[in-house]
């Protein structure tokens, strides 16, 4: 059975409403909390840890300790901002206790069903295959500079490029000054550049 | 100047294209990571250790008042009352089948014992322990006197308990065996 992963719809609760029912002791509440923010909570711990099974394992930890300290929410207070800060901090936590280097560039099996396909389809054409074989290496090479990058820089990158959060907002959820997120920002774009130019492939 | 702004131009563009691609890296490697059958199993894990949790904190009275509010407030009523029902006639059945028991063994305990002996037996006896009081507080060391088998009577009924053995007849095993037989007894 297959759930489809819902929206934000206009009719749906509110988060304050769902974190209001949850409080008089509705679990369903929390259910719906849960759906509504599982995927954006994994891109962002994946993009800290670059590690499925650590994601994992620190999803369920944010998600616990959300709900264990739901008593402590300000009503008001964006619930986004607190559970990310939740999810960030557990996973440098975690990261900094497990010390874990993050997974090379996982292997998908659709990837290269995908692939056989579409080398059937683009036999003709050498340059989509080329290009193909492009994207795979540009991925394992994204995924390498990524993870020569601290935990703390990388968050702020994927709040950043990934999310779209404000700085003001990851300043919120890293519990620093927006100078601070600025320049972790630019030191984290800077390195990147930097490691992706030495690959000749990435900016030609 | 103009060489300035190019590769001022150029390096932005780079870090646009770079962001984009950082972007379209992680959402496609989340998408396959991350599928709806993924969560539907960290659902359940999740609801798992909720439930741990939850055990953790509470107590066990806790738990079972939540229990009985479970069984008696969200459960179907019409449902619940039909279990009460049945629950109690089968242990007014239940009692009623010990008492009758316990009934039919006092009175066939009552018909063994004849009355006669009953009161006979009664009236000395309180006497005997009145007596035995008073002489024990007056005489500390005199044990009461045991009626005990005289040696004759028992070795006859040594003879008629003894094993059916070949040498069970002979009088010299019939009287060893009688003599420890009134031994044990004394020392008993």
């Amino acid at each position: 059975m297959k759930k489809a992963i819902p929206e934000v719809l206009d009719q749906s609760p509110t988060d304050q409403e769902l974190i209001l029912r949850m409080k008089s002791g509705e679990l369903d509440a929390f259910d719906i909390l849960v759906e509504r923010y599982q995927k954006r909570l994994y891109r962002v711990i994946y993009g800290v840890l670059l590690h499925h099974e650590d994601t994992n394992d620190v999803l369920m930890e944010t998600f616990i300790k959300a709900y264990k300290n739901i008593g402590g929410f300000r009503i008001g207070a964006s619930f986004y901002t607190w559970i990310y800060r939740i999810a960030i901090n557990t996973a440098i936590s975690f990261k900094r206790k497990s010390k874990s280097s993050p997974q090379p560039y996982p292997y998908f099996p659709d990837d290269e069903e995908g692939k056989m396909e579409k080398e059937f389809v683009d036999y003709r054409s050498a340059e989509q295959a080329v290009r193909q074989m492009e994207i795979k290496e540009l991925n394992k090479v994204l995924n390498d500079a990524l993870s020569k990058l601290s935990e703390k820089h990388r968050a702020v990158v994927v709040l950043f490029d990934l999310e779209e959060l404000s700085h003001s907002e990851i300043a919120k959820i890293m519990g620093c000054s927006e100078g601070t997120i600025r320049s972790r920002l630019f030191y984290a774009h800077k390195q990147l550049q930097k490691l992706l130019k030495n690959d000749n492939s990435f900016i030609s | 100047m103009g060489g300035f702004d190019m590769e001022r131009k150029c390096l932005q563009t780079a870090d646009v294209e770079m962001k984009k691609w950082i972007k379209t890296h992680l959402e496609k490697q989340t998408e396959k990571l991350a599928t709806a059958e993924y969560f539907e199993q960290m659902h359940q894990n999740l609801h798992r250790r909720l439930r741990v949790e939850m055990i953790k904190e509470k107590s066990f009275s806790e738990m079972f008042l939540e229990k009985l509010q479970r069984v008696f407030l969200l459960c179907d009523h019409t449902r619940v009352f039909q279990r009460a029902v049945v629950g109690s006639f089968l242990f007014v059945f239940f009692l009623g089948i010990v008492s009758f028991n316990s009934f039919n063994l006092l009175k066939n305990n009552s018909k063994k014992i004849p009355n006669s002996l009953v009161t006979n037996y009664e009236s000395p006896k309180i006497e005997r322990v009145e007596k035995s009081q008073h002489s024990q507080t007056l005489v500390p060391s005199t044990p009461p006197l045991l009626s005990l088998p005289s040696k004759e009577d028992l070795e006859v009924e040594s003879t008629k308990l003894a094993p059916n053995f070949h040498n069970s007849k002979d009088p010299h095993y019939v009287i060893r065996d009688a003599l420890t037989h009134y031994e044990a007894m004394v020392a008993f």
